[in-house]
């Protein structure tokens, strides 16, 4: 292995010190008596008790939780879908055109992602007496809407790749074209709707603009309520659940490698069979 | 590959276990109100009481509940604007429904000279009620403040207003008001330029604050309490309530927070409760409405959180350090006339000036003083 220069080390000391110090000084604190975040007294676990204990939170945080999945499998099914009708070598009129509309809420502000809904939503319910009122399920059509781009893009980057020859082959075997979609590709790209899945997740965990606009009754989200939390001073409490939150992650990501690592070496293997 | 599609299942799985719509009745109450007002001990005495499931949402300034409100149906039952200008306005649209008497049969509790302002400035009691008042004073960091101004007593904006003064107290940091309207009215007592709104004197505000704003280090109304504790202001223009917190949390690291009412301009500002027009479950608000205005109820709210419920029989009720603390909870018929209660706009004119002082304070608070006159005079 080759040596790592210092300038090369130095870069990339303060790069990790860039990403991960404000994360660790977050956690630090959470284990702090301190009232106030950012003031070390003693170490206590008080605040994470208080967390266990506060309804608000643990209510907002199922629902938010709640919203993030309904909208990452929203997303998700309409993701593949579309990815699918814009690679398809068939005919199709508006290919193009869909292509490039479907990747705009990359890059239009989410407020007037937020704004353009809530009017719909208002004109939808002079017309037609639905949605009834806001709650859940708004928020969750505009996460949804907000993260599609971004499982479309994912899931059309591995489709770019496939193997065309692998589905004329089952074509031309007799395979019907829904047939060869659940058991040929949506194997082979079983990965990629996983990460968009994951990407619509969080998009949606960590969303308060569209929240805000699209909410109703019962639908407090955990950003809009610790939003609404800073304005009386923001406790440790936030940062014990925030610790919380990462542990509970950084377990799903090493589960996570854990079985795309066994998967590789399976691959491996196989692969070194057929030779 | 199985193992793919198992996991995707099992994210499916999560989604469908999670959507299933929790134990749902119609026996709520939707409520929208500020963070932390009224807390989850108060609530569930209500839904024990009445078996009233409450549904409690919360928002961080009045411009996202007035855009739930305008925007036709937003579910809530029971709201807490603040007077003015937001409740005020709001209720000439006609977005609230006229409060039912006989369901709420102790809406006479709300009485006294806050009720008495709350009319004279335009308030109407039959559609939302006058529940919460503070007042907007001067919050400090006692050891900082009196290290500088030894002797002095701290009863004026001059402290603030004066160059020579708050250039003295700059370096521990000043903190200001994020609105204009918090800060304007006690600029126009303190230069003696009257207090109509009058869109001439939003120039002279201009050439005033160009003297200053150096001194100033934030202009920030939520984020007092934290600013005070952490020692990143000393002197800061807030709400009674939030210097109440301040004063709690600031016991436990062992600083002094003091608030005052100043002499020359003291302020008072007023929360409504109403019921929207559209409200899904009126009879529902109706009896939330009648469990908090119980005075042994509204106390602890006042005990919780600092704001004081405009329940003369409460204030028996408040813990002592509220009760005894008379800048917190200003106590006497004269000393509560004469603090001031802003007004809504009547007039073309006095809709013109709330426009240019808005335009003026981002200026200000921008530190942008280079095109004056052309900006603050229209």
């Amino acid at each position: 292995m080759k040596k790592i220069s210092k300038t090369v080390l130095a870069f990339l000391i303060f790069g990790y010190a860039f990403l991960y110090v404000p994360i660790v000084l977050l956690m630090v604190n959470s284990f702090s008596a301190s009232e106030i975040p950012g003031i070390w007294t003693t170490f206590s676990f008080k605040w994470f008790y208080k967390v266990l204990e506060d309804e608000d939170i643990l209510y907002a945080a199922i629902t938010s939780l709640e919203i993030a999945s309904i909208s990452a499998t929203g997303a998700v099914c309409l993701g593949i879908l579309s990815a699918t009708a814009t690679k398809n070598p068939g005919k199709f009129r508006g290919k193009k055109f869909l292509d490039s509309v479907i990747i705009m809420p990359v890059v239009m502000p989410e407020i007037i992602l937020g704004f353009s809904l809530l009017m719909l939503f208002m004109a939808a319910e002079s017309l037609l007496g639905l949605p009834k009122e806001r709650g859940l399920m708004t928020v969750a059509i505009g996460h949804i809407m907000a993260s599609v781009a971004y499982v479309h893009m994912t899931v059309r980057t591995r489709m770019m790749s496939l193997d065309s020859s692998l589905e004329e082959a089952a074509l031309s075997l007799g395979a019907k074209p829904f047939t060869v979609f659940t058991q040929i590709k949506v194997p082979i790209i079983a990965k990629s709707i996983l990460a968009g899945w994951l990407l619509a997740f969080t998009l949606s965990l960590d969303d308060l603009v569209i929240a805000s606009f699209l909410s109703g009754p019962g639908s407090t989200t955990l950003p809009i309520l610790i939003f609404s939390n800073v304005r009386i001073g923001v406790t440790p409490m936030i940062n014990a659940f925030a610790t919380i939150f990462i542990v509970l992650i950084a377990l799903c990501i090493f589960l996570a490698f854990l079985i795309t690592s066994k998967k590789k070496n399976s691959q491996k293997e196989q692969v070194t069979n057929q030779n | 590959m199985s193992k793919n599609i198992l996991i995707l299942s099992l994210f499916l799985l999560l989604t469908i276990t999670l959507s299933l719509k929790k134990s749902c009745t119609d026996n709520v109450v939707n409520i929208y109100g500020w963070y932390g007002i009224i807390n989850r001990e108060i609530l569930n005495g209500f839904e024990k009481e009445t078996g009233i499931k409450v549904v409690y949402d919360v928002y961080d300034n009045n411009d996202t509940l007035e855009a739930k409100l305008l925007a036709t149906n937003s579910g809530y039952d029971i709201i807490f604007p603040s007077f003015i200008p937001y409740a005020a306005r709001q209720q000439k649209m006609g977005v609230y429904s006229k409060l039912n008497k006989n369901l709420v049969s102790n809406l006479h509790n709300i009485d006294g000279i806050i009720t008495e302002k709350y009319v004279f400035a335009g308030g109407n009691l039959d559609y939302l009620l006058p529940i919460f008042w503070g007042t907007t004073g001067i919050a400090y960091n006692e050891s900082v403040v009196s290290s500088i101004f030894s002797g002095e007593e701290i009863d004026s904006y001059d402290i603030l207003l004066d160059p020579e003064k708050i250039k003295k107290i700059a370096k521990y940091g000043v903190s200001f008001p994020e609105e204009y309207i918090d800060i304007f009215p006690q600029t126009e007592a303190f230069l003696g330029i009257g207090r109509h709104k009058d869109v001439n004197n939003i120039a002279k505000y201009l050439e005033f604050f160009k003297k200053i704003r150096k001194y100033i280090k934030k202009f920030s109304s939520s984020t007092m309490i934290h600013d005070l504790i952490s020692g990143e202001i000393a002197i800061a223009i807030g709400s009674s309530d939030n210097a109440w917190r301040a004063m709690k949390s600031g016991k436990n690291v062992g600083k002094n927070i003091i608030y005052t009412i100043p002499q020359n301009y003291g302020v008072i500002w007023i929360d409504c409760v109403g019921i929207p027009q559209k409200a899904p479950h009126k009879k529902n608000a109706c009896k939330f409405l009648e469990y908090i205005l119980r005075p042994e109820i509204a106390a602890k709210i006042t005990n919780s959180s600092g704001i004081l419920v405009n329940i003369p029989t409460a204030s028996k009720f408040f813990c002592e350090e509220i009760r005894k603390n008379r800048h917190i909870f200003p106590t006497g018929h004269d000393f509560l006339d004469s603090l001031m209660i802003g007004s809504p706009s009547k007039n073309m004119y006095e809709i013109q000036y709330d426009k240019a002082a808005t335009r003026t304070w981002s200026q200000i608070k921008m530190n942008r003083f280079a095109h004056d006159g052309d900006g603050a005079a229209k």
